[in-house]
């Protein structure tokens, strides 16, 4: 029997139970991939985390978890630590350790998280405007090239901040924001996010705010209370949900700006003694805030994916050997019901090297095409995590 | 014969990128800073310190006053690119609290001596009833530079930051800071000389642009809400006899621009002397700061009672 000759009754034979045949593949394809997939997403996710973790070289937030204050500072998850006060930022950027660049990443437009930043935070991450301009007043914003993308939002077009709550009917309005900009793509959370000023995540919060001029006599109805120079307003003062040319002059702010709240800064020093200086800084008891290395923060949480990955790849193992014993058993009852087919090549004319070749050329043919399939399904796989990540992470 | 094209062209080549990179390096060294300024006697102070290697940016256009100038969006992302941004502090550029500025090369020019801001009275308050305090939308007199001691902090200021972000230029431009603030000390002190001379008698001003001017050289000024070419209306008028009723005696009228002649001549008839003192706070038609207030105090001197 010749070459093409086994192939042809092996193909035909496979083809002529073809459910038989799929479920073989997909559960040896199944039983390869799910262990490589988990290897691939966890390399993949570990080359993410420390990648971003690396552009952050310091990250100053309120005492408490590490981790949570770097997953919000670089992966914009909710923020789970009470507020820094804006008093640290300062602190810091006057200490002239090197670039500060403040974090405010508590609000959200749909899904896509709102950060309040300063211009710096486009130099730190690479971030040009790739289409459109720069904000460069309150009220503005710029956008994430998937956000981008996924919303078709354009320079010009507006988005609107999501309340806090929707059953705080006396909360603060949300802010429409104007999109100056879309942001170049650089493959991290950036890309799906909307940037602000910081002085707009306060307007958002309600700590700064515009309404009508209450000297003005067309405001009369809003005005409560008039002593002297003083006017105190009724709740029916409008206040305007846009920042626009015409109401600009009238946004203003409420309270000790030093309080106003941040999430976070990140600290690029200059050099590395500046870098042990502000460690240094932050270590006694006595400091407002902590001043956390992300990469450490994110080595801790990718050796504990690493563990657990550990165990669930035993299991995988164990899984797998039993779903290829019941592959070879499949195949070996397969080959008894088939005893007589293979009298009739033997019969024939079909030497005995000739039928172990056509049985074995069906396994082949089988357990290639599983492997094939897990291979495919892992580089999707891997493509994926980079953006798959983010989203488990919220 | 391919042995010799490729020769050549690897020599094209390397010739080539010999003068790319002698190009590029041409536009690094030829990239000029730039600091950007919110009014003029910043920009003049700039000026002096670096204008040898920096390029002054001073949008603002002539014929408005700087303090209420709202930059358009162009106009802000050219300050964004700005190796410096000074701002005047004191509340003055209001736009400056409510536009995307880069923090790390913005510099508060008067933050050395915020504690002696001068509040205005009369800023109409209000309060709201979610935050209940009362706040002001104003309210800071923001001519710092009016002072001349506060012009010198102010100058300063920009030489400690320019000279902090051009390392190379320090030792120049504080070399510079030494010859301005030479000028600016010699300015005080003949500005209080003169204005003693006027024995600290009430003037009134056309305009409320000189609360650093009048508490250093203690004078007491009494301010008008008028411009320099508007009509002098029954109501404009009735408000100055109103304030001459309450001073009797008071001789000077100080205009921040020169008036129309008419204006001279009206006030003259009501037993004032005008007297043209420029805040500056744009650029001068003509001359620079130094010459603009040389000119004041020779307007001034021109005033006092020994020279008449």
């Amino acid at each position: 029997m010749r070459a093409g000759g086994i192939a042809y009754l092996s193909w035909k034979h496979l083809s002529y139970r073809p459910l038989r045949t799929l479920t073989l593949v997909a559960a040896i394809a199944l039983t390869i991939y799910l262990p490589l997939a988990l290897y691939v997403f966890t390399s993949e996710s570990t080359r993410i985390l420390q990648e971003r973790a690396r552009s952050t070289p310091l990250l100053l937030g309120p005492k408490g978890s590490s981790l949570d204050l770097t997953l919000n500072a670089l992966y914009f998850t909710s923020q789970e630590l009470p507020s820094l006060k804006h008093l640290a930022y300062t602190k810091l950027a006057k200490e002239r350790f090197g670039t500060t660049i403040p974090i405010h990443a508590r609000f959200h437009a749909k899904e896509a998280p709102i950060i309040g930043t300063s211009l710096a935070y486009f130099d730190a991450r690479t971030l040009p405007v790739a289409e459109g301009r720069m904000i460069t007043r309150l009220g503005d914003c710029v956008i994430g090239a998937r956000l981008a993308r996924r919303n078709d939002l354009h320079p010009g077009d507006r988005i609107t901040s999501s309340p806090e709550n929707v059953f705080d009917l006396a909360g603060v309005y949300p802010l429409r924001m104007r999109i100056t900009g879309i942001l170049a793509a650089n493959h991290t959370p950036d890309d799906d996010a909307v940037f602000a000023d910081l002085k707009t995540t306060w307007v958002i919060e309600g700590l700064a705010h515009g309404h009508q001029d209450l000297a003005n006599p067309t405001a009369a109805d809003a005005v409560r209370k008039r002593e002297g120079n003083s006017i105190q307003a009724n709740a029916s003062v409008v206040e305007f949900n846009e920042v626009t040319e015409n109401n600009i002059a009238s946004f203003h702010f409420h309270g000790d700006p030093e309080h106003y709240p941040l999430s976070s800064v990140i600290l690029i020093p200059k050099d590395k003694k500046s870098r042990a200086l502000a460690l240094g800084a932050y270590q006694g008891p006595s400091s407002s805030g902590q001043l956390v290395i992300p990469l450490d923060a994110v080595t801790q949480l990718t050796e504990t994916l690493f563990a657990t990955s550990k165990m669930t790849f035993a299991a995988f193992l164990l899984l797998g050997l039993t779903a290829f014993a019941l592959a070879a058993l499949v195949f070996l009852l397969s080959f008894r019901l088939r005893e007589r087919e293979m009298q009739t090549y033997a019969k024939i004319g079909a030497r005995t090297a000739s039928l172990v070749m056509l049985k074995s050329t069906e396994v082949a043919i089988v357990l290639i095409s599983g492997i094939v399939l897990a291979l495919l399904s892992a580089a999707i796989t891997k493509s994926f995590s980079a953006g798959l990540l983010p989203q488990l992470l919220n | 014969m391919n042995t010799r094209f490729l020769l050549a062209t690897c020599t094209l080549s390397f010739l080539f990128s010999c003068g790319a990179k002698r190009k590029s390096t041409e536009i690094e060294s030829t990239h000029k800073p730039t600091i950007a300024v919110v009014n003029y006697p910043l920009a003049y102070f700039a000026e002096r310190l670096a204008g040898e290697f920096a390029t002054i940016i001073f949008d603002a256009p002539s014929d408005l006053d700087p303090a209420f100038w709202e930059p358009t969006d162009e106009q802000i992302v050219r300050m964004q690119q700005a190796d410096l941004i000074l701002l005047n502090g004191a509340n003055y550029a209001q736009w400056a609290a409510t536009a995307s500025l880069p923090f790390e090369s913005t510099v508060d020019t008067s933050s050395s001596f915020e504690k002696s801001f001068i509040t205005i009275e009369s800023a109409i308050k209000h309060t709201h009833l979610k935050e209940g305090a009362e706040h002001s939308h104003g309210g800071t007199a923001f001519t710092t530079w009016m002072d001349f001691r506060q012009a010198g902090m102010q100058a300063t200021t920009i030489a400690t930051a320019i000279g902090a972000d051009f390392p190379d230029q320090k030792d120049a431009v504080m070399k510079n800071l030494a010859a301005l603030l030479t000028d600016l000390k010699e300015l005080h002190t003949v500005t209080a000389k003169v204005v003693s001379n006027l024995n600290h008698a009430p003037v009134i001003a056309s305009h409320p642009s000189y609360q650093y001017w009048e508490r250093a050289y203690r004078l007491e000024i009494l301010s008008l809400l008028w411009d320099s070419e508007m009509e002098l209306g029954t109501e404009a008028i009735a408000d100055l006899k109103k304030v001459q009723e309450a001073n009797p005696g008071v001789q000077y009228f100080i205009w921040d621009s020169e008036p129309l002649p008419a204006h001279l001549e009206k006030l003259k008839t009501m037993g004032l002397t005008c007297v043209v003192v420029s805040s500056c706070s744009n650029r001068p038609a003509s001359g620079d700061f130094l010459s603009v207030m040389r000119a004041n105090i020779e307007a001034l001197a021109k005033l006092s009672p020994e020279r008449s």
